[in-house]
């Protein structure tokens, strides 16, 4: 599989304020990825980590400060912002279809307008009629002249994959496409997203809060946290041995009944938000059970740990003998068990 | 007895296009010390059920039948002042938004002392700021955080606060509606484990809501299942883990990717929830359910208790039961 979307060193600094007192906020910092064709990447983290921040640089949305993003070789946004032809095969599904679908159109004009707007020759209504039934909103016939309000929150949400389905992407974006509808709705539409990726060889961008429905979606996974991609591989071997500690925590803080009971020590230390972001050295150190004393050096980068494509930004890679360094209280969840 | 009896409760909105019932004939009941589960996707009523019970429904909501008894007392009989006994000091709720409900202008520590005096006839400030202190330790919040104002908390602490509010005059029962929802998993596991823990040290009952049904089996010792407000099964956190057997609960445990084992595809559950303006007769799920007979059609399937739990499902139907649920139902 050759890459076919490349991110190269994006950083983005936001920053806000008067004059007098600017505030920069280094939200992503140095993030490289590959997406190859027919790919499914999970980008996983937490609120805050610059996943959505990292979303829009690639879709062209918000020219990145620093590093570019081209698909195949060709950059998406050019010099000094606007987007460029190329953004156009890179299409967004946004995590909320209620406020991102215009409630005052029918779903022919929704799906039908941006096919319009790239150039394409009318009439629209089969092109649409097929589209619908592309994404199982069958038969196309009963929800073409809907309104929004008239379709449930994942007939919603079918119809911006539809709209997005319709202008020829080679890669789709999801930013928490599930995460406002109910979890029986929610795995239909991530079933729909595998079958498009699958039918129409298109690659695929899952990125999400959840572990459980990144392991289901992609093929590698990359873990972000404070702006820095922390650790990326293949998606089963991650979430089976992962070796950054914030991934462990990550896992172990996911529920599933099903898994055994793990120690407390993984994650209660993580859990710490208060205790703050360094700026230089490993961003994770002050919340890391693992943490030693050079983990403040500030040459903390990714470091390719085997020859499967496994990456991981720690001076310590965890094994399966790391002891916490710290600490800590016995684990109740024995008591449990 | 039972902590906390729930009989038949029926629950009615008033909407534009007619009322309905977001709660249709609901009963469970809660142990002394018991975690027990609400779960259930939205507008299937777990929430409301909850805010009948705290007595909190307002506006368009009201009970218009069965009881909920807590240690034999008929609450829903209660006037508003005799209930007022129960709030806080006996029954008292955690909100998904509480965190952000603090006031923002004042000190976390005036705050804790507010709720505590409120409630409290007879202490002294200076036992309330004591008392106030004890919380934060039971919430495992540092001490200097009571001299801060809302905003310089993170979202995990103030829902702690929140928590350690709810402890304040050591209810018996405190109702958790989506507690941890708005939280990062790390936070939010951090803030389980401390609700499980105060539990076993105080002994309370909860009553936890969430549609995240692999959170809810693993913290609680039973999970009642909610669809278009009615109850299709109750069951231990084992036995529900062993195997659910409502097809609902089914298919809403299969809707769940998994952390462990085989990567399988996930079928989830097709069509949508019933307008509960005008349900269906018979079963609510029948038009989603893979396993519909012809009876589900027209009977509503009978509510049947065992050592199992309860489950109200037609495939588990014991012949005089069904006899007896037709016979009824003509």
């Amino acid at each position: 599989m050759k890459p076919l979307l490349q991110v190269h060193n994006v950083s983005q600094v936001y920053e806000s304020g008067g004059f007098l007192r600017k505030s920069r906020v280094r939200a992503v910092r140095d993030v490289s990825l590959e997406l190859r064709e027919g790919e499914v990447l999970a980008v996983v983290g937490e609120s805050g980590c610059g996943k959505s921040t990292l979303a829009r640089m690639i879709l062209g949305l918000l020219p990145p400060t620093e590093g570019r993003v081209e698909l195949d070789g060709r950059p998406v946004v050019r010099r000094g912002g606007g987007r460029l032809e190329t953004a156009k095969r890179l299409q967004m599904i946004f995590q909320d279809p209620f406020e991102t679908i215009n409630s005052n159109q029918k779903v022919e004009t929704v799906i039908g307008r941006p096919l319009q707007l790239h150039g394409a020759k009318g009439p629209f209504r089969d092109r649409v009629l097929k589209l619908l039934r592309q994404v199982g909103l069958t038969p196309a016939e009963d929800y073409i002249d809907k309104y929004p309000s008239q379709l449930s929150g994942g007939q919603k949400q079918r119809v911006m994959i539809a709209r997005a389905l319709g202008i020829g992407p080679r890669v789709l974006v999801a930013d928490e496409p599930t995460s406002m509808l109910d979890v029986s709705i929610g795995i239909d539409i991530m079933n729909l997203m595998l079958d498009l990726k699958r039918d129409h060889e298109l690659s695929l961008l899952w990125i999400t809060h959840n572990l459980g429905s990144a392991r289901y979606m992609s093929d590698r996974i990359a873990i972000m946290f404070g702006g820095q991609i922390v650790e990326s591989g293949p998606t089963e071997e991650v979430i089976a041995a992962p070796k950054h500690p914030y991934t462990k925590a990550l896992l172990y803080a996911s529920p599933d009944p099903r898994r055994e009971q793990v120690e407390a020590a993984a994650f209660q230390a993580a859990g710490r938000e208060e205790a703050g972001l360094p700026e230089t050295g490993c961003r994770f150190r002050h919340r890391c059970p693992y943490a030693r004393e050079d983990c403040a050096r500030s040459d903390v980068g990714l470091i390719a740990t085997t020859d499967s494509g496994r990456e991981v930004r720690c001076l310590h890679p965890l094994t399966d003998r790391t002891e916490p360094s710290r600490s800590q209280e016995a684990d109740r969840k024995e008591m449990e068990a | 007895m039972s902590l906390l009896e729930v009989r038949d409760l029926q629950i009615e909105y008033a909407s534009a296009r007619g009322p309905f019932k977001a709660v249709d004939g609901v009963s469970f009941s809660i142990e002394r010390g018991e975690i027990f589960g609400l779960a259930g996707e939205s507008g299937c009523g777990k929430s409301t059920t909850a805010y009948g019970i705290a007595r909190l429904l307002r506006g368009a909501a009201r009970i218009v039948g069965g009881s909920v008894r807590m240690d034999g007392v008929e609450l829903t009989k209660l006037s508003d002042a005799q209930f007022d006994a129960y709030r806080w000091a006996r029954i008292s709720i955690v909100l998904q938004s509480a965190m952000n409900n603090l006031n923002p202008v004042m000190k976390i520590k005036e705050q804790l002392i507010d709720a505590i005096l409120a409630h409290r006839t007879g202490i002294s400030r200076a036992d309330a700021l004591r008392q106030a202190g004890e919380l934060m330790e039971l919430a495992d919040l540092p001490k200097d955080r009571l001299e801060r104002f809302p905003h310089e908390l993170s979202g995990g602490m103030r829902q702690r606060v929140v928590i350690a509010m709810a402890l304040a005059l050591r209810p018996e029962l405190i109702i958790m509606d989506e507690p941890t929802t708005a939280l990062d998993v790390i936070t939010q596991k951090g803030i389980i484990d401390k609700i499980v823990e105060l539990k076993r040290t105080f002994g309370f009952s909860v009553l936890f809501i969430t549609h995240d049904l692999p959170l809810m089996l693993e913290i609680c010792d039973r999970v009642g299942v909610m669809y278009a407000g009615r109850m299709a099964e109750i069951a231990a956190r084992e036995r529900m883990l062993a195997g659910a057997r409502h097809p609902y609960t089914q298919g809403l445990l299969r809707s769940f990717p998994s952390l462990t084992g085989p990567r399988v595809r996930l079928e989830g559950i097709p069509g949508s929830t019933p307008d509960l303006v005008a349900p269906p007769s018979g079963c609510r799920f029948r038009d989603r359910c893979p396993h519909a007979l012809p009876v589900c059609g027209s009977v509503q399937p009978p509510v049947q208790a065992g050592e199992d739990g309860v489950v109200s499902c037609h495939l588990y139907a014991k012949e005089d039961a069904l006899d007896e649920a037709a016979a009824a139902g003509s």
